[in-house]
């Protein structure tokens, strides 16, 4: 009963806008010195899990995703897209989810997607005559598959914490990714045929073969992480180190938008910006530490056996939690709370870890674009100047269409689990 | 000569971090170069020294993010408190922030004091003492971060509201 109580006592700092970080130290310090377990080991726990090869993959894939977001990349992507599917009716939308689909292989982050996109695109919407809500919606939405398509920030700490395969993981993002995708694409043709929006027009041959030519610098680093993870020749870290490597040499050598002199200046930019999640996973892996001796995971367990949860009561149940904590929490901040709590009756259920692990992270999606703390939503804001509203209005079918799709990859295992498995067997 | 003293602070900061950050980057590319390259020469420490760098790194960091008030929160209820609670109620999470990360200064160092009476290494041949590579990286970002704090109440910057104050 305490133990709940001090769960309960966490959301409430957390309500009251205490740093995620220090909420949980707090709360997991209290709670832990209540139950007359060491503290001195709890402190050890909570800096030791971070020794951990996967953990280096995290600064080095933000930093990557920062060099991608700074240096050019977005633009000629959205170039080659356009020449693509630039010329279809609502081509421009179409053009910012082919585009942020790429982009999302090579940056693992849901804002900077967002942000590299919506600078390009938005005004590039607004002039054609698109609705600036719908603009603000496309991008926010294509924005989150950032987290889904691998390589994605979200599955290494998911893997971090459930001790799971971070390229297993990264494999059953890829199918969700592209149905996603796919019915981000049939919604906008639908609206633009709906507003009668024009198509634009065909891009000649050269150009066309110059755009594509232009792009594969830019396309060449998620086909190397790729290979280097499947092909057997690089652990994810290493080929989050290959990630930053390349992402540098493309934004400063071929698409020159990155100065030498600016390099340090984007690495320490990264190093901040990882570090305020690192500061959240080392208070989270102290949490972990307090839940998973305090007996709530076990009282959680046996009250779904004497309940008699079925996975799919239990799942429903988890959606309409990360759904309402995700609107005033942080999204990664979300996952890394409520994981250790249920991780052993997703076990106990039989669940598959990988397949709970997508659900969560597609969880986390909505979490960008639902207000009133979708990070997206501040993202599409800031760089249109439009009103928060304006970009919750914009957002708000696409919100529609993740329930839906969020439905799909939790009731249908295979979506998550069919790649992974046919990779690596079961 | 204070604001001298702490743009200089910043800078010495953020280049250790970038420093670090670089040499991990760079040691741990060349252990996975030469493993595949030269597997006589690899060096069995690489992603060992790597870890401890970004460890480092990530912990020293929390400096500059308390002081630039970039760590996370949830602030969607407190932004409707009227403009007078706010202003308190954000001065006493500053302080709820300043007691905990004391807290975890100490048990940072009993930590590091009591892994080194172990005399934890690593399992590679450079043997680092773990009490130092790892551990104590905990209570010297602590402290970094509470003599930020200090600094902030010297400057009355603690004062300023999140949503008025920009990064310098």
């Amino acid at each position: 009963m305490i133990s709940f109580l001090g769960l309960g006592g966490m959301l409430a700092l957390l309500a009251l806008g205490i740093p995620i970080f220090v909420s949980l130290g707090v709360i997991s310090l209290l709670m832990i010195a209540g139950e007359g377990r060491p503290l001195i080991d709890a402190a050890l726990t909570s800096v030791g899990g971070l020794n951990s090869s996967a953990f280096v993959a995290v600064p080095f894939f933000v930093i990557a995703a920062t060099f991608m977001q700074k240096g050019g990349i977005a633009r000629v992507l959205i170039d080659a897209a356009e020449a693509w599917v630039g010329w279809a009716r609502g081509g421009l939308a179409l053009v910012c989810v082919f585009a942020t689909t790429v982009f999302a292989a090579i940056s693992g982050s849901s804002v900077a997607t967002a942000m590299a996109m919506g600078t390009f695109l938005i005004p590039s919407m607004v002039e054609k005559g698109y609705d600036r809500p719908f603009a603000l919606g496309v991008v926010g939405a294509a924005g989150t598959m950032g987290v889904l398509i691998p390589p994605s920030l979200a599955m290494i700490l998911y893997g971090l914490i459930v001790e799971e395969s971070v390229p297993r993981l990264f494999l059953a993002g890829v199918v969700p990714g592209l149905i996603q995708a796919s019915l981000l694409s049939l919604w906008i043709v639908y609206y633009a045929r709906r507003k009668g929006y024009q198509p634009g027009e065909r891009v000649p041959r050269g150009e066309f073969i110059r755009m594509n030519v232009a792009a594969l610098p830019a396309l060449s680093i998620p086909i190397v992480v790729f290979v280097g993870i499947y092909g057997g020749f690089t652990t994810v870290a290493e080929a989050a180190g290959v990630a930053v490597i390349m992402a540098m040499l493309v934004a400063v050598f071929i698409y020159r938008q990155t100065k030498v002199g600016e390099v340090f200046g984007v690495i320490t930019d990264g190093v901040k910006t990882a570090s305020a999640i690192t500061f959240i996973v080392i208070f989270a892996l102290l949490f972990g530490h307090w839940i998973t001796g305090s007996g709530v995971p076990t009282a959680i367990v046996e009250f779904a056996i004497n309940q008699e949860l079925k996975p799919w009561q239990f799942l429903l149940f988890i959606n309409i939690l990360m759904i309402v904590l995700g609107m005033f929490l942080d999204a990664i901040a979300v996952i890394l709370i409520i994981v250790p709590v249920v991780l052993p009756v997703v076990e106990a259920l039989g669940i598959d870890l990988i397949h709970f692990g997508i659900v969560m992270v597609v969880n986390m999606e909505i979490a960008f674009l639902t207000p009133p703390i979708g990070l997206n939503l501040f993202v599409l804001s800031s760089i249109s100047r439009a009103p928060l509203t304006e970009a919750v209005r914009g957002v708000a079918p696409f919100v529609v269409i993740m329930f839906g799709f969020l439905m799909l990859v939790t009731y249908v295992p295979q979506i998550s689990l069919w790649l992974p498995n046919l990779v690596f067997g079961n | 000569m204070l604001e001298t003293l702490i743009k200089a602070w910043n800078r010495i900061e953020t280049v250790i971090i970038g420093l670090l950050l670089l040499g991990a980057l760079g040691v741990f590319m060349y252990g996975s170069f030469t493993r595949y390259a030269f597997p006589s020469i690899a060096p069995g420490w690489a992603e060992e020294v790597a870890i401890y760098c970004i460890i480092w790194a990530s912990l020293i960091s929390g400096s500059i993010l308390a002081y630039e008030r970039r760590h996370l929160a949830a602030e969607v209820f407190i932004q409707h408190l009227p403009k007078h609670l706010y202003d308190i109620w954000e001065k006493a999470i500053f302080f709820v922030m300043f007691f905990f990360c004391g807290t975890m200064a100490y048990l940072g160092y009993e930590g590091v004091l009591f892994v080194n009476l172990l005399d934890e290494r690593s399992a590679s041949s450079l043997q680092v003492p773990q009490a130092f590579a790892i551990y104590l990286a905990l209570p010297v970002g602590m402290v970094l971060m509470i003599l930020r704090m200090i600094v902030m109440i010297i400057t009355r910057r603690w004062a300023v509201s999140t949503s008025e104050m920009g990064s310098d």
